[in-house]
Parts: structure tokens; sequence; C-alpha cells
């Protein structure tokens, strides 16, 4: 007897297929949204944090310690000025101070950017709590004209170590003025990391300098650039870098250091905590992850609320339907359960089908949010919030089938076997 | 009879053991600091000046008396020096604070400088050494911070390194045990 009345549901549903597609259709949309909301908000936050560590103090010219972190470390926005050569060497001399390295920013390769620093970059950069920057091929650059690249640059462009490469000036995609009269060459290529770095190009302080021989006016001065022959007539000493990150000896130092950068009286300068400017990011931007994260909840009820609304107008056409299943032998119990089944059947169906469906969507746009933003966003298993979250929704959708469970139950007591519509 | 012999004899046993336990966990009691326990008592920058005032009476003295210079001096010594109440090495204690984080994940930090008021930056020099305390967290995970800034109470062993050397500057460290929001009364 139950077998029949389920094949009947069964049939039931199948003959409302169109109204059950787009049900299911439009809160998998929704159920997508809930949790690419969530995923995005959580996974942001996790591909900054594991963007830095083991840095004490980022180093710049006096601006926004948000902005700082930016664009020294993530490659975001611009610098707004440059720390001279001078006061970086003055903060590497104190005591406190472990270790520094320089970076200097401003060139690009092919829409990557270029990155001036020294061989001690790849000693003390860390990311993802403690990870060192491991090479999947070649080695650290030696000459002036060597260049590290990422890993994504090194897929992308499909580059081997050897490759020669050329500059461009300025951080476009594009840019009309390259610095074709010396080109770089691939030494080493690192492997992935998850961070900007595998979107960034590595080369030496003085590479940065030589491409930017006879350049004093702001444009290249025809016929006076870097001759790789007669090295003797440059100096290629640094003038000025973007930002500096440092390290200390000890973290409870931290605030004097911070103190003495941000006090110096030389020049403008800023040092930031990275873990501080981090959480100020957080809290700048939680309003906002709030805002979205309280629409797409909305979005969900909606969602369900249309789902409900379908069952409850096909409610009237079904009570011929609620008649047959009781001349085979169905309780109204039955019919209530049939409802809130049928609701529970497309709330699974709909979840089920916004998963896939996100799993979709952040395969196709992971490179593109990488690329653009420098966001790192792996693709992993739905995290245990976000499984609450989806059984929250498909509890919801339950829920509110009840409604017209409940009037279907009613029905079928009042109709019994005959009908009168 | 033996009944009751079995009766005494185990309650006097869990009577001993309930004093050693008491006595042990006495032996480990968690201290609850305030941030002014961190200054050990001797220290005492006025008592310095009062010094100064009986010997050489510096208040009527010119401001670049060698001995009012001398005061300074010393005072800016003292300032610097910070030193640290060494009375609380290896003592588990339980002390509030703000967080300054150093090492997140995103959601938690693992590595974070406990400090005595919020945004101690820029209208006064920072805290002295023997009020910061750098904690990290026994659990890896590390502790859920819920802003910027936020209010913790940490529990752990204090270490109090003395004198800075190669290795280690001095200053208070706390390996956390426990990081937990702290909620005003």
């Amino acid at each position: 007897m139950e077998m029949y009345i389920f094949v009947l549901a069964v049939k039931s549903i199948l003959n409302r297929k169109f109204t059950i597609i787009l049900t299911i259709f439009s809160i998998a949309l929704s159920v997508m949204l809930l949790l690419g909301v969530e995923r995005l908000r959580n996974d942001a936050r996790e591909s900054f944090a594991n963007t830095i560590s083991g840095t004490d103090l980022i180093v710049g010219a006096r601006s926004g310690q948000v902005q700082l972190l930016l664009y020294s470390v993530f490659r975001i926005g611009n610098p707004t000025n440059n720390v001279s050569w001078k006061s970086y060497q003055n903060i590497s001399e104190q005591r406190q101070v472990a270790w520094t390295v320089p970076l200097s920013l401003g060139d690009s390769h092919r829409g990557f950017r270029v990155l001036g620093t020294n061989q001690d970059y790849f000693r003390h950069y860390r990311y993802a709590v403690d990870r060192q920057l491991e090479f999947a091929s070649g080695n650290v650059f030696e000459g002036i004209f060597d260049a590290v690249i990422g890993a994504d640059v090194a897929r992308e462009l499909g580059y081997r170590p050897g490759q020669e490469i050329i500059l461009a000036h300025g951080t476009g995609e594009v840019s009309f003025v390259k610095h074709t009269g010396n080109p770089f060459h691939v030494v080493g290529i690192l492997r992935k990391t998850g961070t900007p770095v595998d979107r960034t190009v590595h080369v030496s302080l003085q590479g940065i300098e030589a491409i930017h021989v006879g350049w004093e006016n702001g444009s290249p001065t025809p016929g006076r650039q870097y001759d790789p022959n007669n090295p003797q007539l440059y100096d290629l000493q640094p003038r000025a870098i973007t930002a500096a990150l440092v390290g200390l000896k000890s973290r409870i130092a931290t605030f004097r250091v911070q103190r003495y950068i941000n006090d110096y009286p030389e020049e403008p300068l800023l040092a930031v905590l990275p873990g501080v400017a981090l959480q100020e990011l957080w809290d700048t931007m939680a309003i906002a992850q709030q805002a979205l994260l309280a629409i797409s909840v909305l979005v969900v009820l909606v969602g369900i609320t249309g789902m409900t609304t379908a069952i409850l107008t096909s409610l009237n056409e079904r009570r011929r339907e609620m008649a047959v299943l009781r001349s085979v032998g169905a309780r109204p119990w039955h019919i209530f359960v049939l409802f809130v089944g049928e609701a529970g059947v497309v709330m699974g169906i709909a979840a089920l089908a916004g998963i896939v469906s996100l799993y979709a969507l952040q395969l196709v746009a992971r490179p593109l949010i990488q690329s653009r933003l420098g966001l790192y966003l792996p693709v992993h298993p739905p995290s245990l919030h976000e499984l609450i979250l989806l059984l929250a929704a498909m509890a919801a959708g339950m829920l509110v089938g009840l409604v017209p469970a409940y009037l279907a139950y009613r029905y079928s007591l009042a109709d019994g076997m005959t009908i009168r519509i | 009879m033996i009944k009751k012999a079995l009766y005494v004899v185990s309650t006097m046993l869990l009577a001993v053991l309930l004093v050693q336990g008491n006595g042990a966990r006495a032996g480990l009691a968690i201290m609850e600091l305030e941030w002014s326990d961190l200054i050990p008592q001797g220290y005492n920058p006025d008592e310095l000046v009062e010094q100064y005032r009986k010997k050489y009476n510096i208040d009527e003295l010119p401001e670049d008396d060698p001995h009012v210079i001398e005061l300074l001096q010393k005072l800016d010594e003292l300032e610097k020096a910070a030193p640290l109440n060494t009375s609380l090495d290896d003592k588990i204690v339980k002390l509030p604070g703000f967080v300054v984080p150093l090492e997140t994940n995103g959601e938690n930090a693992t590595e974070f400088l406990l400090v005595p008021y919020f945004g101690a930056c820029i209208h006064v020099p920072p805290p002295p050494v023997n009020q910061i305390v750098y904690v990290t967290t026994q659990d890896k995970k590390g502790a859920s911070i819920r802003g910027m800034f936020d209010t913790v109470w940490v529990t752990g062993t204090m270490k109090a390194v003395k004198l800075s050397t190669d290795v280690a500057e001095a200053g208070y460290t706390i390996l956390a045990s426990r990081v937990e929001p702290y909620n005003p009364e």
C-alpha cells in the first residue's frame, strides 16, 4: 500500500515537473549565492592572512597602514612614495632589527608585477605560517639581469629557465614603454605558494636600477642606456626603494622600533604591524560582508517562499489527486508526510545543485579572481560551517513546507474520497 | 565490623587524597595579575627624585646644572631599563589585556602582544617593556580574536627574561594555555 502511495507521489511530481524544476533552479541559485558569499568571506580572509607571516614590520612612505600593506605585500594599488636608501640602511642597522628585505615596485612584465629585491627575500619571506619560498627549478638570481619568476607566471606564459624576458615600465596590463635594451633571463621558478608571489617577477635591485639608466627625466633618453659591456660606467646603487620588510630579534621590541620609524626625523615613514593592518582591513570589510551575507540569506528565503507558493497554488488542483490517494488507502497523515517530503526533496536536490554550481562557478572564476585581485581561493570540500548553513536552509524549507502540508491534511480530512470543487 | 573498618579506611584515604589534591592545586594556583604587578615593587622613580631633592636641593638649581642633568639621565635609564618582576617567572598567571595580533590565519591568532591600553601608538611613546607581554598559544590553532584590539583573559605560564641576550630580548612572555574573551562585570 505504501508502495502505491510512493509511486503515485513520484508520478505526481513528474506530472508537475516544469514548475518543480523551476523551483529547484531558483532555490539552487539562492543556495549557491549564500554559500558563495560565505566561502568568499572566509577564504578571502584566510588567503590574505596566509600571504605574510614572520614579518614584524612593513616599512614604507607615510600613508595608511592598510594601503601600505596592500601595495607592498599584495601588490594591490600603487605606492604613494619611496623610502630613501639611506633611511633603509639606517633602519637595518638598528640593534633590535634582525633582518630587512628591500622591495622595489613599479615595473611589470606582460601584466605581472616586477619586484626588485635582494637574495634576502628568498631567505626571510614567509607565508602561510612560517613556510619558506621553494624553487621548482633553477635558483636565486645572481647577476644583474637574472629573474626569478612565480609559479603562475611560468605556467601562464610557459616560461622555463633561460627564457629571455623584457620588462615594461609601469604596472598596467600593457605598456607602451618597454625596457627593450636590457632583457632579463629567467634563472629560477618558484613553487606555487597561493600568494601574490606566484604572479611576481623577482629581479635584483641593481637590475631595476640598470633598466632605468637614462631615465632621469622620466622617459628614456635615446642613446643612454645601460651597456653591459661597460659596467664600470654605472652606479647601480639604489637610491630609493618602495618598502621594506623588517624582522626583529624580539617581538617585544615591536612597538619601540615602530615608534622609532614613525618618528624618523629625516623623512616621513610609516611602520605597520602586518597582523594589525590585516585586522583593520577585516574590520573595515566586516560591514560589507555582513550586508552581503544578510542579502544572500534573504535571497534563500525568497527562494523558499517561491517554493511554498508553487505548492500552495497546486493545492486546489491536487485535491482530486489526494482523493485518489485516499482511495488506495492513504491516511490523512500520509498526505501530510507526502507534502513535507516533497518540500524536503525539492530542498535537497536544490541544495545539491547549488553546491555543484558553486564549484563550477569557482573553477571558472578562480583564475580571474586571482589575476585581478591577487586572491587565491582554494577549492576545498564544504566546511562544517557551510554544511550548517546548508542544513539551516533545508530546515527552513521543510518548516515552511509544513504550511501547505497542514492545509492538504485538512483538505483530505474534510474531502475524504469524494470531492466537490 | 569489617565493613566499618573498610569504611573508616576508605574515608581516611579519601581525605588524604583530597588534601593532597588541594595542596597540589595550591602549588600551581593561577595567579590573577594586574598590570601593576608586572612592575617590581622596588621600582620607584619618585624616590630617586626625592633623594636628589634632599641631597642637592635641585628645585633651586638651574636646568643645566650637572646634578639636574644627572638626575634626568638616571630617570631616563630607569625608564628604559623597565625592570621586570622576576618573581613571576615560571608562575601560572591570568592577565587581562588588549590583543595586538602578530601571526593570524584570518580567524585566530597564534602569536600576539598583550598590552594594558587600547591603541598604544601615537600620542605617547609605546608602553615600556614591562608593560608588554608577548603571548604564544600552546594550541597550534591559536586563539579566536573578535576584532581589532579585542580584550581577552590570557592564562598560561609566565616567563620573565631579565637580560637582553643575542637570542632573547628582555621582557615577559606567556605560553598561553587558555585565551578567553574578557567581559567586564
